[in-house]
């Protein structure tokens, strides 16, 4: 066919941890390599939780669960930091992908985060990872405009963008994967398509199934991969960032998994969402079919469950009294950090003295 | 483009080798070009051959080349937002819309990533960059080609919003907004882009937190900015013609707002009138004026006065009989009158 299109489809282990393929990739050869993926999703679910239970005590705001995408986040992590210098611009749904490339203190910033602190974002960097910002969408072009800047000034690795599927409805993904395609960009577009923009399911968004072939109009190659395969998360993203790297340009990953959780906190999906589709979602979640494989396979046991459930929980404690304990921000920082330096007119003068001596 | 509104030559001052405002800010492109390997433009038409509706960046890209001086789609939305990544990349970056009245797309970007990047990673990011855009009156082009849209920018913590009324003022205040760590927008008064004066190439940086005492006065403060300065130095040539002292400031950057500078004028007339070509409504002379009757409503002798554009949106520019096109923004004798009356009262 003169125009064909193809999108491959990525996956190893189906939902009973059976080997849906033959083969796995290199790095899954490795059981040391699994068991720290799976150490890391279920350290993702434990945090996740705590955070939930802390919402619920009133410790923090808002929160945005994660729980059921792990697989997509812990594969994610780990294919960004196998090379230097790429660099992950996140939404605010990528908690394990944070955990995988900045360890645990992931955790004490999204707390700080989702609790109403703006050092929640004390570990962004411009050359490794990007802050968690609210508005949808909008990280695309600024992933595509750090690629375009991180090229014109001759710095290698890739950008990883990742977004909901939610996000593919705005024109800035849109035109973002225009700009990276025609210009052969080094960036890879992460979609978690978790069925739900907050109440409205992914069929609703748009005629475009998968999401994948949206990556069709624009020129651009597309994977589509089983989200809750962690195996082939990494796989996929890896190939992706190593084509980006070695000036091959964008590719469009379309992870396809479920968000169990409600979309944060505050919402309460049982209000829009069938209870038989969230059951038949659990039996195809993530954690259990990596944690049957490595059973099955002699690499892991439940006592060795129980130790690691129990070191999780432990750390969730630290991170939560360091959370608790975290001093109050300065109020002064509130003006101090509008600009490089405050600007030396009456008004910031007059602010600055006030939020001193009053307070915020 | 044609420049429709005004003195369509332009005001000329200075020798037979005075630049116009459009010569003196690709001066300054060129120069920080030179100077710093990070600057980097983008834009719609600004690259290739065209350089520009307003040709203000003729040349460039065949000079420093088309990586560093970048034409852009028409996508002003995600223009603005491949600026804010291309900045935080290191990129000194300057981002042109070629009309203010086309920025409106882009607002999400400048208002939710570039003002706020420094503050919501505490530092650790920023966005180097200027926003540029032709606005205000002067060519004679359907709906969307006229605006004045500073007090919307103005309004956004974390944004310096910086306008020249001159070549000079364009050449030092754009060399140093693109020094500045932080993002900046440039507004360039269209009706003034083919107003000419002498440039120094000398790499001098204006302040970006200073208003320009242009004229000192004892009677009446008259503030403005950009292209109305021309009516306020008009209005002051009349006036003291008729022994009245008017003291001119142009505001230069309207945010972070040289507040001490405009105080201290009204507090030595006690007379104050402000000019802007944006509709009154919101517009930023109700915030300077909102200051003056906090700080001096003691020392003023005669109310404040403001001198705007009604609220309503801009009208298409046809010419009438005499070649004069529509236009609802204030004229000299507006000003002639207000500055009359403020001097005027409670004698």
């Amino acid at each position: 066919m003169k125009y064909g299109f193809k999108i491959d489809h990525v996956g190893f282990l189906d939902a009973n941890g059976d080997l849906a393929t033959d083969g796995l990739p290199s790095f899954a050869k490795d059981p040391s390599e699994l068991v720290r993926m799976y150490k890391h999703m279920v350290m993702t679910r434990t945090l996740d939780q705590t955070a939930i239970n802390m919402f619920r005590v009133g410790q923090i705001g808002t929160y945005a669960s994660t729980l059921g995408e792990e697989a997509v986040d812990v594969g994610a992590g780990c294919a960004l930091t196998e090379t230097e210098g790429n660099v992950f611009v996140p939404y605010y749904r990528n908690q394990g992908t944070l955990l995988v490339a900045k360890g645990t203190e992931a955790f004490l910033s999204t707390l700080l985060f989702w609790g109403g602190d703006e050092r929640g974002n004390m570990l962004a960097d411009p050359d490794s990872l990007f802050p968690l910002t609210v508005p949808i969408g909008t990280q695309f072009p600024i992933a595509v405009g750090l690629a375009k800047g991180r090229r014109l000034l001759g710095k290698e690795g890739a950008v990883v963008v990742s977004g909901g599927d939610g996000s593919t409805s705005k024109g800035d993904f849109n035109t973002s994967l225009n700009e990276a395609a025609t210009k052969k960009l080094p960036v890879v577009f992460l979609i978690k398509n978790n069925q739900w923009a907050i109440s409205m399911p992914v069929r609703e968004q748009t005629a475009t199934s998968p999401l994948a072939l949206r990556a069709a109009g624009f020129a651009m190659p597309a994977v589509l991969v089983d989200g809750n395969d962690v195996i082939a998360v990494r796989h996929t993203l890896l190939r992706a960032i190593q084509i980006a790297r070695s000036g091959g340009g964008p590719t469009f990953v379309e992870a396809v998994t479920y968000r169990l959780a409600d979309h944060t906190t505050v919402d309460n999906a049982k209000d829009y969402r069938n209870q038989e589709e969230v059951d038949r979602a659990w039996k195809n979640e993530p954690l259990l079919r990596l944690k049957k494989f490595l059973i099955r396979e002699g690499h892991w046991n439940e006592s060795e469950e129980s130790a690691w459930l129990a070191e999780t929980k432990k750390e969730a404690t630290r991170i939560r009294d360091a959370y608790l304990a975290f001093p109050p921000q300065d109020p002064k920082e509130l003006i101090d950090f509008l600009f490089e330096t405050v600007p030396d007119v009456q008004s910031c003068r007059e602010q600055r003295a006030l939020l001193i001596a009053k307070g915020v | 483009m044609v420049i429709a509104l005004g003195n369509e030559k332009g005001t000329v001052k200075g020798s037979a080798g005075a630049i116009t405002m459009v010569e003196a800010l690709n001066l300054a492109f060129r120069h920080e070009l030179k100077r710093d390997k990070t600057v980097a433009l983008i834009g719609e038409d600004i690259g290739g051959k065209k350089g520009g509706v307003f040709l203000v960046t003729k040349g460039l890209a065949e000079e420093f080349g088309v990586d560093r001086v970048e034409n852009s789609r028409l996508d002003e939305a995600t223009l603005a937002g491949y600026a804010v990544g291309m900045a935080i990349a290191g990129v000194r970056v300057i981002v042109e819309f070629q009309f203010a009245g086309f920025s409106y797309a882009g607002f999400e970007h400048i208002v939710s990533h570039a003002a706020r990047m420094r503050h919501r990673t505490r530092g650790k990011f920023s966005c180097p960059m200027v926003i540029r855009m032709p606005y205000g009156a002067g060519v004679q082009s359907p709906e969307h080609h006229l605006e004045s849209p500073e007090a919307l920018f103005a309004h956004i913590p974390g944004l310096r919003v910086v306008i020249p009324s001159s070549p000079k003022s364009a050449y030092g205040l754009m060399l140093a907004a693109i020094r500045n760590n932080d993002p900046v927008v440039f507004l360039e008064p269209t009706r003034m882009y083919h107003d000419k004066d002498d440039v120094e190439d000398d790499g001098v940086a204006l302040a970006l937190d200073r208003a320009l005492v242009e004229r000192e006065g004892k009677d009446v403060t008259l503030i403005a900015w950009g292209a109305m300065m021309r009516e306020a130095r008009k209005a002051a040539d009349v006036l003291d013609g008729e022994g009245v002292s008017v003291e001119v400031i142009d505001v230069a950057t309207v945010t972070p707002l040289d507040f001490d500078t405009i105080h201290r004028s009204v507090e030595k007339t006690g007379r104050v009138v402000i000019l802007h070509e944006a509709a009154g409504n919101g517009g930023y002379g109700a915030e300077i004026a909102a200051r003056l009757a906090e700080k001096t409503i003691l020392s003023l002798l005669a109310p404040i006065r403001r001198v705007t554009a009604p609220d309503v949106i801009p009208p298409y520019t046809r010419r009438d009989a005499d070649g004069h096109p529509r236009s609802v923004i204030p004229k000299v004798d507006d000003v002639l009158r207000a500055l009359r009356e403020t001097v005027r009262f409670g004698s």
